[in-house]
Formats: structure tokens, C-alpha cells, sequence
């Protein structure tokens, strides 16, 4: 498989979601409305290197945790407040929400895949766009993931069918030494101003 | 290129605690277990299928591995898990929630805790979790046979599930997807939405056809449907797609389908739009039979793709078919004779679901699996 493009969009804990939405907006005409911050960060991402990804392309996306602040939000109405969730948030809750968001955005119509992250994130993601790529259901294959602890890590890679060997072991960085990676950090400097 | 088969099964879900059991329910109109909950601050009661007995759901999962593990060794070194669940253990934190009176987003847990537990207790060769709404054990069906056709493991396990959540019962009752009447009746002109239901499947894939696998998975094809996040075109063009795609990843044509599991999730929107979608193909010369599951199951959300596809394949080999009660009433003409003739049968799924995702899957069931 060939690397196409790739993106990294970092920031920190304090970084705000409207910071995030004036990034989207300089990359997308017309964002989409009530969406949480994971899907804002995987949008970033994919968004990031739009203008490389054709319309027959997948889409695999992966995340360690699910959208915190919205599934807090969801836990404390239901559970703790005993009323009823807010609908958009139900409906962002669903973890393939992002792909959805990115699909529409990108006017993907192939495969859209959510998985769990682990430690061989990127060698599951590019193992299970290889079966679709292989197949030749699709000619493209974006593969996203998003994760957020204290900071956040959303990154793109953009691949393409090739009879190049699979690498044993795929991380980011392997996948992505021979393009430049399109980057774009929010420091803690951004969210003071 | 080589077939892959499901070897192995295990259903536990509202119906019964193991899968011939389920399939005999049904054959005998035994109603699944039920309990009501009230729906917040409307203070409305709602239908859920649960199953009678409570148990911690690592114990379920473990109880569907070992249940499989018994009638045919897995080879855990070689073996992939997925698992394929829209809730997870979000009762977990929904007790946390209530016991500390409040969540806080540092007390969640990753989403691949349960796979990689279980992978550490049995030694699978890897193991993640697809979430694709309900069409997630679809995708794991699928996705599992395609790594398999493409030697990268030698069998995968697919596990399925889907908890009693309260976050699932209040947000499809905030979105009033959920049935007052208590009557799961898809594509009835009285339907008025979905009972969601518990269930814990689990199946092995393999390529190999000489352990008497239960049904072979011939191909499918899932896609988004960008048109929008809760639900697909009414006018039924992406499902028509998909399944058309299905057929042609499976190499069939119409003509060899010969029935059809429709999703019929029983809300209003859905059910048009799959309506709409089956309209070219009942207007053509190869008209299948046509059934739906969640009426007995109810809707298992994740899981639906592999409990629906297993009580289905249990129940023809007993040579039975689901009928919904006046299914004579309903938009599409399901089948209305529980006999079902065929000793082999070629069956597309549909599966769809929040997020855009829609799949179909086509397997066979039968005798002459083997040749």
C-alpha cells in the first residue's frame, strides 16, 4: 500500500472547541452543526488533507476512548439526573458518528469502519482497509485515528492499492516517512489569548 | 478463492439461554422474557427484552467462548476476536453513575478493555471491536472472512452482545423510536417502533468445511449512506445499492436468493426506506421470501447481525420460518407460512444502522455445506 497524504493535528487539554471549529472552518465551506469534540478532532484530521481523497475511498477510523465529554454528559442525565438525553448527544454517542461526519463532509461512499485502538492500531486499521483495497471495492483507503488523555492526537493517512508489501509492524511514523505529514498544533499559548 | 463457514454458535438472548432453545420458542410462539422501565420525565412505561437471569458480562462473554471452545477447540494462537457491540460495558459506568451520583470523563475505561481482557485470559492472536451501530457483528461477519480469505488468521471468533443499557432504553425513547403498544410488529401499518432486546452471540469462522459448520458465509458489502446520521434515504436508493453490491461480492444474482431477513426495525422512517429499497427486486421475476427476526429477539441492536443471522439459521434447520401475526396487513409481503420447504437455503440480511451504515450478508445454510 502507498501513502497518499497524511495528517497530524495535536493540541492540549485547555484547547477549546471553538479553537477547533475556527480551524475546521478555514478547511470546510459549511461545518456541520452540534457535533462533539471527538468529531471534531477526527474531522480536523481527515479534512486536513481533503483535497487528495476521491469519492472511492473507505474509511477506517479508530479511537482508545469514546467521546468523553459526551458520553459524561450523556451518564450524568440519565443515570444521575434521571432525565431524558439530549437527542444530538444520544446520536453523537454512537462511535461511528465521526466516520459519518467525515464521510458527508469528504462525500466518502465506501465501507466507514470504527474500531477499538489498541497498541497495533495502525496495522489493524491498514489490515482491514487492505481487504477492501484488495477486493477492489475501493481504490482509496483513509485510515483516521483520534485519541485524547491530557493532550489530543488526531492523525490521517491516506492510502492507496500498490503491490508493496505490508510492514510486520505499522505505526504512524513508518507509515509516513516518506511524505511530509500536513501539522497543525494548538499550544497551550493558543488558548490563553 | 476459499469459502469461509461459521463452525460453531451460541446464542443467549430473551427467547432462551442457548440458541436450540430459541429457535424451538419461536417454533412454539413462546414470547421472549420482558421487563418494563419508565421512561424519564414523561413517566411512560416501555417494553425491553431481557434476559431472565443477571449475570456480569464478562461472565457472559466468557460462558459464549468457552460454550464454543467445548464443541470445537479454538486454536486461540491462530484466532482472531472480534467483538461487535454498540454499548460495551456501559452498565458499568451507568452504576458508577448512579453510586457516585455524577460520571466524570477520567472514569472511563478504554474501549478495547474487554477485548484485550479477553485476549489476555485466552491467548487470541489479536482482538478489537468494531462499532458500526447496528450493523457492527454485520461488519464483523464480513470483515472476519475477509481477513480469513486472506490467510491473515486461521479462524476468527466474532462475539456479540448488547447489555440492558438505560442510555440505549432513554435515547431511543428521546428519539420516540421505542414502541408504546409493546407490539413488534415491522412494516404493519400499526407498528409504532422498536423493543430493544438483550443478547450474547457468539460464532467461529474458519475456511475449514469438514467439522459440519452451521452455514457458509458466501459475501456481502457494507457502505455509508451520507444523506443523514439517524437514518437512510426514504426513498430507498442506498439500500437497493448495498445490496446489489452484496450480490455481486458473493457472486449471486437474484435469482439465487431465496429469502430475504429484512432489518425492519419497525419505526416509521426505516421501514420506508427498506420498503422503497426491496421495490425493483419484488417487481422482478425472482421474487425471494421475506422475514423478519426482532419481532422475537427484539431489536439487539450491534449484536443484531449475528443473533438475528443465528436464530434464522437455527430455525431452518428446522425447516421453520418466523411469521409475524397478520403479517398479511404489512407493506411487504412477508412470508405467512411458517414451513419452510427448502433443505438448503440462500439467504441475503439486511443489517442498518445509525451512522449511515448499511450491509447486507449472504450466506447459505443446508445439507450440502460440505461439498
Amino acid at each position: 500500500m502507498q501513502v497518499i497524504a497524511a495528517s497530524h493535528i495535536s493540541g492540549c487539554a485547555s484547547t477549546t472547541d471553538k479553537q477547533l471549529k475556527i480551524l475546521l472552518k478555514t478547511w470546510l465551506k459549511q461545518s456541520p452543526r452540534r457535533i462533539d469534540r471527538f468529531i471534531l478532532q477526527s474531522l480536523l484530521a481527515a479534512v486536513a488533507i481533503q483535497q487528495h481523497v476521491r469519492a472511492d475511498c473507505g474509511l477506517y477510523v479508530a479511537s482508545a476512548y469514546p467521546a468523553r465529554t459526551t458520553m459524561a454528559s450523556l451518564l450524568n442525565s440519565v443515570c444521575a439526573e434521571q432525565r431524558q438525553p439530549k437527542p444530538f448527544e444520544f446520536v453523537n454517542s454512537v462511535s461511528n458518528a465521526a466516520g459519518f461526519h467525515i464521510a458527508q463532509q469528504l462525500k466518502l461512499n465506501g465501507p466507514n469502519l470504527f474500531i477499538s485502538a489498541n497498541a497495533q492500531v495502525w496495522q489493524q486499521l491498514s489490515m482491514l482497509a487492505a481487504c477492501d483495497l484488495k477486493s477492489g471495492s475501493i481504490q482509496q483507503a483513509l485510515l483516521v485515528f483520534c485519541d485524547e488523555e491530557e493532550d489530543f492526537n488526531a492523525q490521517a493517512v491516506l492510502l492507496e492499492d500498490s503491490p508493496t508489501e505490508q510492514a510486520a509492524t505499522i505505526d504512524f511514523q513508518s507509515l509516513c516517512s516518506a511524505i511530509d505529514i500536513c501539522t497543525y498544533h494548538f499550544s497551550a499559548a493558543d488558548s490563553a489569548e | 478463492m476459499s469459502s469461509v463457514y461459521l463452525q460453531r454458535a451460541v446464542l443467549h438472548s430473551a427467547l432462551a439461554d442457548n440458541l436450540a432453545d430459541a429457535a424451538r420458542a419461536v417454533q412454539h410462539d413462546q414470547p421472549a422474557h420482558y421487563r418494563n422501565f419508565c421512561l424519564h420525565e414523561r413517566n411512560l412505561q416501555r417494553c425491553y427484552f431481557a434476559i431472565a437471569q443477571q449475570q456480569p458480562l464478562l461472565d457472559h462473554l466468557q460462558a459464549s467462548i468457552n460454550k464454543i471452545n467445548h464443541e470445537q477447540a479454538i486454536p486461540f494462537a491462530d484466532c482472531l476476536l472480534i467483538i461487535a457491540s454498540t454499548g460495551l460495558n456501559i452498565q458499568h459506568f451507568e452504576t458508577l453513575t448512579r453510586a457516585q451520583n455524577g460520571f466524570n470523563p477520567s472514569d472511563s475505561t478504554p474501549l478495547n478493555l474487554l477485548a484485550s481482557t479477553l485476549q489476555n485470559q485466552y491467548g487470541f492472536s489479536a482482538a478489537f471491536c468494531i462499532n458500526t451501530a447496528c450493523t457492527s457483528a454485520a461488519n464483523a461477519l464480513l470483515y472476519g472472512a475477509r481477513l480469513l480469505k486472506q490467510q491473515q488468521y486461521s479462524h476468527v471468533l466474532v462475539l456479540a452482545f448488547e447489555t440492558p443499557s438505560e442510555v440505549a432504553m432513554q435515547g431511543f425513547g428521546a428519539l420516540e423510536l421505542i414502541s408504546s403498544s409493546a407490539q413488534y410488529r415491522p412494516f404493519h401499518p400499526l407498528r409504532d417502533g422498536l423493543i430493544l432486546g438483550e443478547s450474547y452471540a457468539a460464532t467461529l469462522l474458519s475456511t475449514d468445511a469438514t467439522t459440519q459448520p452451521i452455514a457458509r458465509l458466501l459475501g456481502g458489502f457494507s457502505a455509508c449512506d451520507t444523506s443523514s446520521l439517524t437514518g437512510t434515504r426514504e426513498d430507498g436508493s442506498h439500500i437497493a445499492w448495498v445490496m446489489q453490491q452484496a450480490l455481486t461480492d458473493a457472486q449471486c444474482n437474484r435469482q439465487d436468493i431465496d429469502l430475504i431477513k429484512l432489518h425492519g426495525t419497525a419505526t416509521q422512517a426505516n421501514d420506508l426506506a427498506e420498503s422503497n429499497g426491496m421495490q425493483d427486486w419484488l417487481q422482478s421475476d425472482a421474487v425471494p421470501a421475506l422475514c423478519v427476526m426482532k419481532p422475537w429477539l427484539g431489536h439487539t441492536l450491534g449484536a443484531c447481525g449475528l443473533s438475528e443471522t443465528l436464530l434464522l439459521i437455527e430455525c431452518l434447520k428446522n425447516q421453520h420460518i418466523p411469521v409475524m401475526p397478520d403479517s398479511q396487513s404489512c407493506s411487504l409481503p412477508l412470508i405467512q407460512t411458517p414451513r419452510w420447504p427448502l433443505s438448503q437455503t440462500r439467504v441475503l440480511a439486511n443489517f442498518f444502522g445509525f451512522g449511515g451504515n448499511n450491509a447486507s450478508i449472504i450466506f447459505e445454510t443446508g445439507a450440502s455445506l460440505c461439498k
